[in-house]
């Protein structure tokens, strides 16, 4: 090993980081080499120097500078992680869409069951026919009416062909004629008892076309069963909200002949409320001409004509109609004339 | 303090506890501001680097797996850190850069070395002053700074050539050169600064 290469390995030997070998060599080298012994010793010194430069205090600002960062970014931390952590983006993607599916279904299917109901729901028509029983067909033990009796209206012919036609027709009335004395065995129609005419007048005609609906779907019925023409084109009546519960109901028509027919409608709808009937319709109609649709108890058909005849002439025929029907329903044309 | 404590404040900081890491800072701002300051000649950009450094630490704890002291990992961020912050300070006065043999840049009294030696008092009662002391500081930061990194990490921090080198990804042999390279520059430096040894 030449001067040179112990000079350069010098520094190392001060660390203690040659070999034995090498430290042999250097130090022999050192008894031999005035030049550098000085070079160590100077190293040395030099070591010695920077080792001795001591310790830089840190500004008293530095710990709470780091501090302040360090707490940032805690914070900041802590809101990725929440973010990431709670609601990770693939997870809430995947809830997105899970999400607008269930909904996209759901719509699809209110949207078909509100069409479907929409569909069935007619203009009115001002048909006033009887509560047609469920759509669906009638279990077989349930007695059927057929086609041929079923119910029907025969209109006597001052009703087809006007006030001006024959004289009034032999009047029919339901059996089991009762007088005014059995009224307190009445059953009342009316939902509730306190409910007048007049409040049910109040209620709108969406109730009243939910009921048609239901019946328009069935077989138009008989010519018979319709009303005047005029009546159609004015379906201006105030129906009930609930119909009598029955299979099939009878109708009977009637004309009441009356001085004012103004007076003489309130005073039926009275009568009808007394009797515990149902005004399931009202129609007002040019000259003053009134139209009234009663659904009454078979029972308290006739009391309720005798009240009739009170007001004025009543011309009229009752249909046949099936036996046992407990539910009659009257359309009572109250015109104005000669009584 | 012993090192298993700096083990177990860094267990406390991954449990989210701040004041644990605060205790580490407070332990070892000084010896990261020293190597710092003695690896960038100035307390300002020393005290931005320190900052750096022990918010880098506390982001990357998830990563401090515990094979070295906790001391060390700091180290190296920190003179990682300085390094990167000492090219930046070299790019910008570039034409500035001089050989070890130039006159020290920065460093007025230091650049006196091509003075001839006064007759004031002797070099051995000059060193004992603070201002040797800038002069020797004045010598390193004339290192370049490979030099200055190995030179500090050796001499200040005292570690040995092994960990230097995993701390600056140096071969082991690549230490020991810079090592004896930048003793010796700084010799030839502070005899022309204060003369005879």
């Amino acid at each position: 090993m030449d001067h040179d290469s112990i000079r350069h390995m010098l520094s190392e030997y001060l660390d203690g980081a040659v070999t034995p070998a090498e430290k042999l060599l250097i130090e022999t080298h050192l008894k031999e080499c005035c030049d550098c012994r000085n070079a160590l010793r100077e190293l040395e010194k030099t070591i010695h120097h920077v080792r001795n430069l001591g310790e830089v205090e840190p500004p008293p600002w530095l710990a709470v500078k780091v501090m302040a960062r360090v707490r940032e970014e805690a914070g900041r931390k802590k809101g990725v992680l929440r973010r990431l952590l709670l609601v990770p983006l693939r997870w809430r993607v995947s809830v997105e869409a899970v999400a607008l599916v269930f909904l996209s279904v759901t719509g699809y299917l209110v949207y078909q069951n509100v069409s479907s109901e929409m569909k069935q729901i007619v203009p009115l028509s001002g048909v006033i026919r009887e509560e047609s029983a469920p759509s669906v067909p009638p279990p077989a033990e349930s007695p059927k009416v057929p086609e041929a009796r079923a119910p029907q209206v025969k209109r006597p012919p001052a009703a087809t062909e006007g006030k001006q036609g024959a004289g009034p027709a032999p009047l029919t009335l339901p059996e089991e004629p009762f007088s005014d004395s059995r009224q307190e065995e009445f059953e009342p129609l009316l939902p509730s008892p306190a409910e007048s005419p007049l409040m049910a007048e109040d209620r709108g005609m969406d109730d009243y076309r939910m009921q048609e609906r239901s019946s328009a779907k069935s077989a138009s019925p008989p010519a018979e069963l319709s009303f005047p023409e005029k009546e159609q084109r004015a379906p201006s009546g105030i129906v009930r909200k609930k119909a009598l519960p029955s299979t099939g109901v009878e109708v009977l028509r009637l004309e009441i002949i009356v001085a004012d027919a103004d007076s003489a409608q309130r005073k039926i709808e009275r009568e009808a409320a007394r009797y515990g009937g149902i005004i399931v319709r009202k129609d007002a109609h040019l000259a003053g001409e009134r139209g009234l649709v009663v659904q009454l108890q078979r029972k308290a058909v006739h009391g309720f004509i005798e009240q009739l005849k009170q007001l004025g002439s009543v011309r009229g025929a009752v249909s046949e109609a099936p036996e046992g029907t407990p539910v009659v329903e009257m359309y009572l044309a109250v015109t104005t004339g000669q009584e | 303090m012993l090192p298993d404590e700096d083990a177990e404040l860094v267990a406390s900081c991954r449990a989210g506890d701040l004041s644990a890491f605060e205790t580490l800072v407070k332990k070892h701002q000084t010896r990261m501001f020293t190597l710092a300051f003695r690896v960038l000649g100035n307390q300002e950009d020393a005290g931005e680097v320190v900052q750096d450094a022990f918010v880098s630490a506390y982001r990357g704890l998830g990563k401090f797996r515990g094979d070295a002291a906790f001391t060390t990992w700091l180290t190296t961020i920190t003179v990682n850190l300085a390094r990167n912050r000492l090219q930046q300070m070299v790019s910008r006065r570039s034409r500035e850069v001089c050989s070890l043999d130039d006159p020290i840049p920065g460093c007025g009294e230091c650049n006196k070395a091509n003075d001839p030696p006064s007759a004031g008092p002797s070099a051995l009662e000059l060193l004992e002053r603070e201002e040797i002391r800038q002069r020797v500081q004045g010598c390193i930061n004339g290192l370049e700074p490979g030099f200055r990194e190995a030179l500090v990490l050796r001499d200040v921090e005292e570690y040995s050539y092994g960990e230097i080198g995993t701390m600056l990804s140096l071969a082991e042999g690549t230490v020991k050169s810079r090592i004896a390279r930048a003793r010796e520059a700084i010799r030839a430096c502070l005899k022309r600064v204060v003369g005879e040894f």
